[in-house]
């Protein structure tokens, strides 16, 4: 009798579950990300190299969806000293993010998510423009970032045309998301986290970060390679013209 | 601070920095450094020889060094630390085909802050191994690849490493020490013989634009990556990456940034392209797009041509859309 009702309450509870993860398909990534936080880290140091190379090596060596909203000089040039030991990767990334005082991170909704308090506060940041409604349906990384920088420009640029021009693997994890009323940061945040391979990275300097004008962000799928691409690409913002 | 703070020759003192906080005042801009004011959290600003009214702040120091902050003050000239970088690091050039680098020289001021300072045009170039790849000295930083192979293009200057006088009141400096520019980072270049990629098809869609466009055509484009020899590459995992130049349209777009892609199994890739226009505005729009495989250029073939960019023509009215004509240009 006793196995009946557990029975009945199995299948009662089947669908719940069923229904709730098809809702929240992050919330599995969610639970891989953090076994991946999880991994004891033998030896982490950052060889003297900046905080922006250090991070992208153990976002790209580790697979972590990740997004870095702010990105200044010293992120990108100043070279670090930081020894961890046997720590967690969730600790070996706090004890580098605790390296520069003006950045802070977190690790929820499926992505570790590197941020300046100051620069989300900041009204001009583009980065932090509401998106009244953000719809990509089957819709490739690269595809839904397009997207998302067309409406950013019609809300900001009023006036221009929207061109599309995106290369996509045929093979590579497709999103859909329904999102309203969301900063154009947590839309990023939430397409890294839907495609589970990827990082999204401010690629200018932030004083431009309120320029409607310029190309705001990047996104890259991991690997080593596109790591190096982005981390060029971060160096070569703070290099000037004489 | 809103402390006196007098102490003889080589003495020390334990001050309560909390209580020096709560007791400063506001500086001329009325700012005050925060109760949570973390270590390295509060920027200082040197604005030097700015005409001022009236007396600002008066350091004094006896004998030991309190800062060396103030040491020079011959205008706080940049120096060169002697570290040269070529940029772009790597480079993949097909032979005949020529490129630019940049030359990079690193300065620090009196603060200690460093900056890159691009001098290309100043910069002697040269060649590691003139067959593989050249360094055009007419114009500097011009690379052109000759055959196949890799090869290191080096970038070498002078400048002032330090100034004089370092200790004086004046507020010009003569250059002391002229410094000598360490072997450059960066500047490899590889040569590799063209591969291809081919346009297998091209299908038209309907992209949906935001409210107040025009609905448009989407143009769905795969392509494969052919060798050398243009046989299909039948590997996966290959990076291809694309640029766009020579945009124009009847209605003003921006120019668009590249994006980039892995391969699939079959060594293929795809490229989507749309145009949303306003419906006020004539619909249209063209473009080149050039491609690179794992950092190399490639050719592109399409209907039996082939070119070194693919030319996209767009065009859209009222909704209706024309799918966009897609052909290889020299």
């Amino acid at each position: 009798m006793s196995g009946f009702i557990l029975a009945l309450l199995l299948l009662a509870v089947q669908p719940v579950t069923l229904g709730s993860a098809a809702q929240f398909p992050s919330r599995s990534r969610n639970l891989a990300l953090d076994r991946k936080l999880d991994t004891k880290v033998p030896v982490f140091n950052t060889q003297g190299q900046s905080f922006a190379k250090s991070f992208l090596n153990l976002v790209c060596g580790y697979k972590l969806p990740a997004a870095l909203e702010y990105v200044d000089k010293d992120a990108v040039q100043r070279p670090l000293s930081l020894t961890v030991r046997k720590a967690p990767l969730r600790d070996v990334i706090r004890a580098l993010v605790a390296k520069l005082p003006e950045y802070r991170v977190t690790f929820v909704d499926g992505i570790v998510d590197v941020y300046s308090p100051q620069a989300r506060r900041d009204p001009n940041n583009l980065l932090n423009t509401v998106i009244p409604a953000f719809s990509v349906n089957y819709e490739s990384l690269n595809g839904a970032s397009t997207e998302l920088a067309n409406l950013l420009r019609a809300q900001t640029t009023p006036g221009v045309g929207l061109i599309g021009d995106v290369l996509e693997s045929p093979d590579e994890p497709k999103i859909t998301l329904n999102l309203r009323n969301k900063p154009v940061r947590e839309i990023l945040c939430a397409i890294i986290a839907a495609n589970g391979s990827a990082v999204w990275a401010a690629v200018v300097p932030p004083e431009r970060l309120s320029d409607p004008r310029v190309q705001l962000w990047a996104v890259y799928p991991l690997g080593y390679s596109f790591c190096d691409f982005l981390f060029a690409r971060l160096h070569k913002m703070f290099m000037v013209a004489q | 601070l809103a402390a006196e703070l007098k102490l003889p020759p080589r003495k020390t003192r334990a001050i309560n920095i909390r209580q020096l906080r709560d007791a400063q005042l506001a500086d001329f801009k009325k700012n005050k450094i925060p109760a949570t004011a973390t270590d390295g959290s509060v920027s200082w600003i040197r604005i030097d020889n700015v005409p001022v009214m009236g007396r600002l702040m008066v350091i004094t120091r006896h004998q030991a060094m309190a800062s060396s902050y103030d040491c020079n003050t011959c205008m706080c000239p940049l120096v060169f630390d002697g570290s040269v970088q070529v940029d772009p690091g790597n480079t993949h050039l097909l032979p005949t085909w020529y490129g630019y680098l940049s030359c990079f020289g690193e300065y620090e001021d009196c603060n200690y802050n460093r900056q890159w300072y691009q001098e290309t045009s100043v910069a002697t170039w040269s060649s590691g191994d003139t067959a593989v790849a050249t360094v055009d000295g007419s114009s500097p930083g011009r690379i052109e690849g000759i055959g196949a192979g890799s090869t290191i293009i080096s970038a070498s200057y002078s400048d002032c490493g330090a100034y004089y006088p370092p200790f004086s009141g004046q507020y010009s400096c003569t250059c002391e020490q002229i410094k000598y520019s360490n072997p450059s980072s960066g500047g490899e270049v590889a040569v590799q013989k063209p591969q291809f990629v081919k346009v297998i098809y091209s299908q038209c869609g309907t992209h949906t634009c935001p409210s107040g466009y025009n609905n448009t055509q989407e143009n769905y484009i795969p392509y494969q990556v052919l060798d050398v020899d243009q046989n299909p590459i039948p590997i996966a995992g290959l990076e291809v990456n694309e640029t766009l130049f020579n945009a124009s349209s009847s209605c003003p777009i921006p120019v668009p940034g590249g994006s980039g892609a892995k391969t699939d199994a079959t060594g293929s890739f795809a490229d989507r392209v749309w145009l949303c226009c306003q419906q006020s505005w004539s619909c249209g729009a063209s473009w080149d797009q050039s491609f690179t495989v794992n950092s190399y250029p490639v050719l592109v073939l399409a209907n039996g041509l082939t070119g070194s960019k693919n030319h996209i023509q767009t065009a859209c009215q009222n909704g209706q859309g024309t799918c966009p004509n897609v052909y290889p240009v020299p």
